[in-house]
Formats: C-alpha cells, structure tokens, sequence
C-alpha cells in the first residue's frame, strides 16, 4: 500500500481509467437504452398486448439517454443550463411535429413519458455521481 | 467550449434520433408523386382496403381511431372496384387506398462462382379515383410488414391535410 504513496500510478494510468467509466457509463445509460428502445419497438410491432410499452417506453428511454448523455458531459454535475434546454427540447420536438414542422405526430402523453424518464435520470445521477467520484479518489490514492 | 459543443452535438444526435425512428410518427416526402390532388378529406369519405391478416387489420384500425381524425371505411378488394350498394355513390367514396403486393427476385453471387435467386416480397400502397377509374402511383416505399409503409401513408395524408 505505501509503495502506492511514494511511487502513485502514472498520469496516463489515471487518465485510462477516467475515460473506462466514463465508457461504461455511456454504454450502460446511452447506448443501452437507446438499443432497448429500439429493440422493443421492433418485436412489439404485431403485439398489441405491448401497445403501451412500443408507445411510450421507446420514446422514454430516448429522453434517458438523452439526458444521461448531457449529464455525462458534463461530468455528472447537474449543469441547469443545459438540463434545462433538454427539458425545452423535448417539448419544442412535440410542439413541431403536432404543427408538422418536423415528421411525426405530436402527443401530450409524449411530453409526460419525457418528463418521467427525465426525473428518472436526475434521480439515479447522484449513485452515477458517486461512482465517478469514488473512481477518481481511488486514482488519486 | 468543449463540453457546450459536445451538448450541441448530442442534442443533434437525438434530434436525428427523434425524427427518423417510429413509422407512427414517420411520414412521407415523396406525397406529390401518389396522394391525389383532389382528394379532400372533408369531402370525401376515404376507403382504404381490408388487410388480409386479421392482426395487421386490427392494428390499422387502432393506429387510425389515434392518428386519423377523418372519416373512412374499410372495405374489400371487390366493394372498392365494383362500386355497388352503398359505396356506389363516387362522389363521396371517391379514392381508396389500396395495397400491391410487390415482388422481386434477388441474385446472389457467391465467392465459389455459384448463383442462386431468393423471392423477396413487400406491400406498398396507392390511391385509386373511382369516379375516373384511375389509379395513382404507389408511394414507392413498399415493406415486408404492411403497417411500416401504411403508417407513413396515413401520417402523410394527416400532416398535407394540415398545411
């Protein structure tokens, strides 16, 4: 342990290691929703038992990823500038495709599915948040 | 700057993401090669033909009770053609969309010199006037599953309503 304080792991070291979580946390929170959203759109398109899950939890799990992928970004602090312009963002896309500026038919329930996963994110950030924190203290030892 | 640019750049990605992911929100660009001139959606009531699996049939019916705020009917092959009973009236059952069964076959040349063919198969749709006895060009957007080109189709007709 000690040879640890006297000789501490080499910058580059530290650096891959930073960058490994930051991987497994874009994986893990972007391009695994994004992938599930997928997923269950295309087996759940002659299923009317899931009608609801192909409705809404695509489009919910792109506003986790969405969200998750601004936050990691940004190291994890919730930087309200732009947390709050995705907030407006996701309701502006509604807003176009009901008007038809953009393809697409727009939804209130839309808006709430958003809004859902989006607390869900902000909810779950600080376990995220302490992971990269335990990380980085872990390189600094 | 870096992390703003890389927030723009996500924000982007997802926007992509967004607009080009669900056929029930997808609509077609190529409208003014297929969806008649005429058609009004005030003024006529429009047919669309039965589908021939009862499950596609029930799903077009929900997807249109959600996003079809318009009158319409379903009706067969036949009714659409022969423009008896009560669809006789061709002024107001004027257009019906109609499905095509497209079909192609594929060639496939393998590394050892050898060939083979493989049938490959999807439906597209197209509006057929009554009144003149004429048919429309397909929307060109054919799919092995029928509803990933009659969602479009619908969603199509919906949004150049609207404008």
């Amino acid at each position: 342990m000690k040879r640890w304080g006297i000789n501490p792991l080499p910058l580059n070291y530290i650096a891959l290691t930073m960058r490994l979580s930051k991987i497994i946390d874009i994986l893990l929170n972007v391009a695994l929703p994004v992938l599930t959203g997928y997923l269950i759109y295309l087996f759940t398109e002659n299923n009317n038992r899931y009608e609801w899950a192909r409705n809404y939890l695509p489009d919910g799990l792109w506003a986790y990823a969405l969200l998750s992928s601004i936050l990691i970004i940004w190291n994890r602090k919730i930087n309200v500038y732009w947390c709050s312009l995705v907030f407006l963002f996701a309701v502006v896309i509604e807003i176009f495709q009901f008007y038809h500026f953009i393809p697409g038919t727009g939804d209130i329930w839309d808006i709430a599915t958003y809004f859902v996963f989006f607390i869900i994110v902000l909810l779950t950030n600080k376990y995220f948040l302490n992971q990269t924190i335990k990380q980085n203290e872990k390189n600094e030892k | 700057m870096r992390n703003n640019l890389l927030s723009i750049g996500a924000m982007l990605i997802f926007f992509l993401l967004a607009i080009a992911s669900s056929p029930s929100k997808m609509t077609f660009g190529n409208s003014e090669k297929w969806l008649p001139t005429e058609f009004s959606l005030n003024k006529h009531i429009l047919l669309i033909e039965k589908f021939h699996s009862e499950k596609t049939q029930e799903k077009a019916e929900q997807f249109l009770s959600d996003k079809y705020p318009y009158r319409y009917e379903f009706a067969s092959y036949n009714d659409i053609y022969n423009k008896s009973g009560k669809l006789a009236n061709t002024d107001l059952y004027r257009f019906a969309l109609v499905s095509f069964r497209d079909e192609a076959t594929m060639l496939i040349q393998r590394n050892n010199g050898t060939q083979s063919t493989m049938n490959v198969s999807g439906t597209d749709f197209g509006f057929f006037d009554r009144k003149k006895n004429e048919a429309y060009p397909k929307a060109g957007k054919g799919s092995s599953n029928a509803l990933l080109t009659f969602k479009p189709i619908i969603n199509t007709i919906v949004k150049n309503a609207a404008q």
